[in-house]
Formats: C-alpha cells, sequence, structure tokens
C-alpha cells in the first residue's frame, strides 16, 4: 500500500505548501515509507476518518496521490490529468494540466513516460514548481 | 475521509468482480440500517499493541499483516486503487479530464477510457465523471466476461 502514498520528498514539498488536511498516513522524521496516522496520540485502536495528528517538525502527512491533485485542484485551480498519447497506441503515459491564469486557462502537457506512475509524478511536481513560483 | 473511497454500490460490483486488493477500509457487510450504507464505512488497518505501548504500523510492505479484514466484508477501495485495478489487471486506461466550453467559458469534466468510443458528457464535477466513468468499466469488465 506504500505506493498508495506521496513519497517522501512530494510529501514535505506539499507540507511546505500548507497542506494540512487528514491523511492515512504520516512519515516519521525521513523514514522512506509512512506510518499509519492514529487519529490521537492517545491509545486508541482505531483511526477516526476525519481526525487526524497535526502534523509537527518531525512529522509529514501523507497524502495519497487523488487527495495531492484534489487539493491542487481545488486551492489553486490546477487541473491535471493523466492519460496515454493523444493517439491512445503506446504504452506509459503523459500528463496534460489546465492552469487557471486570471480570465483563461492555459494549457500544458508532457512528453511520454515510459509509465503511468512516472507520468503521475512527473504531474505532481510540476503543479508543486508551479505553486513555488507563485 | 469518506470521499477518498469509491460508494457502496460500486464497492459492491468491484467485488463482484474479483476485486481483493490491501484496502484502508471496507463496508460493513451486515449493516444494521440499510438506509445509511454510505456511513457504514470502517477502517481495516489496525494499531498494534505490544504490552502499554504503540506500535505504529506502517505501509513498508506491499502485503502488510495490518491488513486484517475477513471474507464478508466488501473492501472500499481509494479511486485511485480502483481506477489502477482496471488499468493493471484489464488495460483499461482512464483520465478525467477538464475542460472548459469554447462557446460560453463554461468548465466541464468528461472521462476518456482508451479503445473506447468517446462520449462527452459535460459532467459538472470530477466527482460525478470519475462515478460515471467506474461504472462504465464495471459494464465493460463484466460484458466481457459473460
Amino acid at each position: 500500500m506504500k505506493k498508495e502514498f506521496l513519497d517522501y520528498t512530494e510529501a514535505l514539498a506539499l507540507k511546505e505548501l500548507g497542506f494540512d488536511e487528514p491523511c492515512f498516513g504520516r512519515y516519521y522524521y525521513k523514514e522512506s515509507y509512512p506510518m499509519l496516522n492514529p487519529n490521537s496520540e492517545e491509545t486508541e485502536l482505531v483511526f477516526e476518518f476525519d481526525q487526524y495528528i497535526k502534523q509537527t517538525e518531525i512529522t509529514i502527512l501523507a497524502p495519497i496521490y487523488q487527495q495531492a491533485f484534489r487539493w491542487f485542484r481545488e486551492k489553486y485551480e490546477l487541473h491535471s490529468c493523466i492519460h496515454s498519447d493523444y493517439t491512445w497506441n503506446i504504452s506509459g503515459g503523459i500528463w496534460d494540466l489546465n492552469e487557471y491564469k486570471g480570465s483563461r486557462y492555459d494549457w500544458d502537457y508532457s512528453n511520454n513516460y515510459s509509465t503511468y506512475e512516472e507520468a503521475e509524478l512527473s504531474c505532481l511536481e510540476k503543479l508543486i514548481e508551479i505553486v513555488e513560483k507563485n | 475521509m469518506e470521499k477518498e473511497f469509491i460508494p457502496y454500490t460500486l464497492a459492491l460490483r468491484l467485488k463482484q468482480l474479483g476485486f481483493d486488493e490491501p484496502c484502508f477500509a471496507g463496508f460493513n457487510p451486515t449493516p444494521f440500517d440499510y438506509d445509511d450504507l454510505e456511513n457504514l464505512i470502517y477502517p481495516t488497518i489496525h494499531l498494534e499493541f505490544d504490552g502499554e505501548d504503540i506500535i505504529y504500523n506502517d505501509f513498508q510492505t506491499e502485503e502488510p499483516n495490518i491488513w486484517t479484514i475477513d471474507s464478508d466484508v466488501i473492501l472500499a477501495p481509494t479511486w485511485q486503487s480502483a481506477f489502477k485495478w482496471f488499468r493493471e489487471k484489464y488495460n483499461l486506461k482512464t483520465c478525467i479530464m477538464f475542460r472548459t466550453s469554447m462557446e460560453d467559458d463554461k468548465e466541464y469534466y468528461d472521462w476518456l477510457i482508451k479503445g473506447q468510443e468517446v462520449v462527452y458528457r459535460h459532467f459538472n464535477t470530477p466527482e460525478e465523471a470519475e462515478i460515471a466513468c467506474l461504472t462504465k468499466l464495471i459494464e465493460i469488465v463484466k460484458s466481457k466476461t459473460k
């Protein structure tokens, strides 16, 4: 299930951009794998979906990919999707991105990546880069 | 966080198609209130105790031993895990597209499935498009396996 989550680097970048929403996992220090994010520091056996421990200096929330993409869409009007190229004839994936610029959307897209996951990661990095610049 | 999961009715249809991947949550197979199925989602992952101390479970392994679940439960996949399952198992690649209308600047969403005829329906939200796309994927697989 590790693959459901953003890697540490991207999770850290989102934290620095202000991401702060309930997550299933969190990174502790610089561990390379996310740990379950319980609903409190108390000895609860089962976590509550809408409660979670807030981030600290040493913990970083670990969003799953759909959460991260939704956050960029809802907070920054950055609409992205991952798909095959426009001829739909090759494997792998590309990303396509609509960025709201005042009164219109700018459209951008990537080259082909050999896997869907590579395209997904590249798209996320692009979204982070756009928000960091603005 | 319920919005991270596909709805009960679709989860049930995925189970019938053979979906059996580790999930964060499941739906209660024997709900007390059948009118309130959507709210009966519950976590399938638990913290473990060692005496008085919590051993924080992690997601390091692909098949975590924390995935303790009985066969009756209806797994609740996240949207991404449901789409991934169709992509990897059936080579059904999808995307939820955002577009704006050239005529009136209206924003809308549509789905695409590789190899399928493109039918633009102009959904108002990505969530509506996701539900429609997943429903279509289930129909495709069901028709292939008949």
